[in-house]
């Protein structure tokens, strides 16, 4: 996977496809499967580009818990 | 053992693919080291050895891929495609709930993109077509797939029940006797 972006994983399937729709009105969110690298979640995860940060983090305002952040560095998973 | 050089610098596809299979259909055995100047050429040779179970390396020099085709004796070049076809039947990934149907769907054809070896073909009929066509939210997934060298088609009876032969938005029309050959010249076809 291309590397400079963030991942959102979920614990569980509806909070992922709720945060897919939610993200899609605002910027361009890819639903995909969640990376094998990151054992813990359920089966789908987010990414997100770099660049949108500033907007991810104000839609993350006020969201349930339950959704974990990772920054995808030369190929190494950051928890954020 | 022949060796021969392509110089495909400047032309557009399908060029290189075409002059590239005419030489390879000429050799028993040989390496053909073809040159070409864009990244859609690039994996789309890429595509065609994994297709025909060519062996493959390349180096890149001031933005000029050097392609090296490797054909062994004993190998026709051609018939069964190692690589799948996959036939998309449904604009959702298995039978249950819609939405998780939907996002199924999406999950899947992403991680197409992200492993090897890619399907030969994506073939969408039935209510697969919506996928293809304008307002899907899978397109730019489809894109990068089609610059990966995956063929896309849709069925045209199909766009044209579902009255959307005008909002196709990527792939080439097929009908049903391409898509008989495609899946019965396929080494695995995967149904969706």
């Amino acid at each position: 996977m291309s590397t400079g972006c963030f991942v959102l994983t979920f614990d569980s399937t509806h909070q992922a496809i709720a945060m897919e729709k939610r993200l899609q009105g605002i910027f361009q969110a890819q639903l995909m499967p969640t990376p094998r690298q990151i054992t813990s979640g359920c089966g789908f995860a987010i990414k997100v580009k770099e660049a949108e940060r500033r907007q991810l983090d104000e839609a993350l305002q006020g969201a349930e818990p339950g959704y974990h952040l990772y920054l995808l560095e030369n190929g190494d998973y950051i928890r954020q | 053992m022949e060796q021969k050089e392509l110089n495909a610098i400047g032309w557009q596809c399908p060029k290189p693919i075409i002059e590239t299979k005419k030489i390879l259909d000429s050799f028993t055995e040989g390496i053909l080291t073809v040159r070409v100047d864009n990244a859609v050429a690039f994996n789309n040779l890429r595509s065609f050895a994994e297709d025909k179970g060519l062996g493959f390396s390349s180096e890149e020099e001031n933005d000029i891929y050097v392609v090296h085709l490797q054909k062994t004796a004993g190998h026709d070049g051609g018939g069964v495609s190692g690589r799948p076809v996959v036939v998309v039947s449904s604009d959702k990934f298995g039978k249950g709930s819609d939405v998780l149907g939907e996002n199924l769907m999406k999950s899947y054809l992403y991680s197409l993109t992200e492993v090897n070896p890619k399907p030969q073909s994506l073939i969408f009929v039935n209510s697969g077509v919506f996928l293809a066509c304008q307002d899907s939210a899978v397109l730019d997934t489809l894109a990068t797939l089609e610059e990966q060298g995956v063929e896309i088609f849709a069925c045209g009876a199909c766009l044209n029940f579902y009255d959307l032969s005008e909002r196709l938005a990527i792939g080439k029309v097929g009908n049903m006797y391409m898509f008989v050959e495609k899946m019965n010249n396929a080494a695995n076809c995967i149904f969706i």
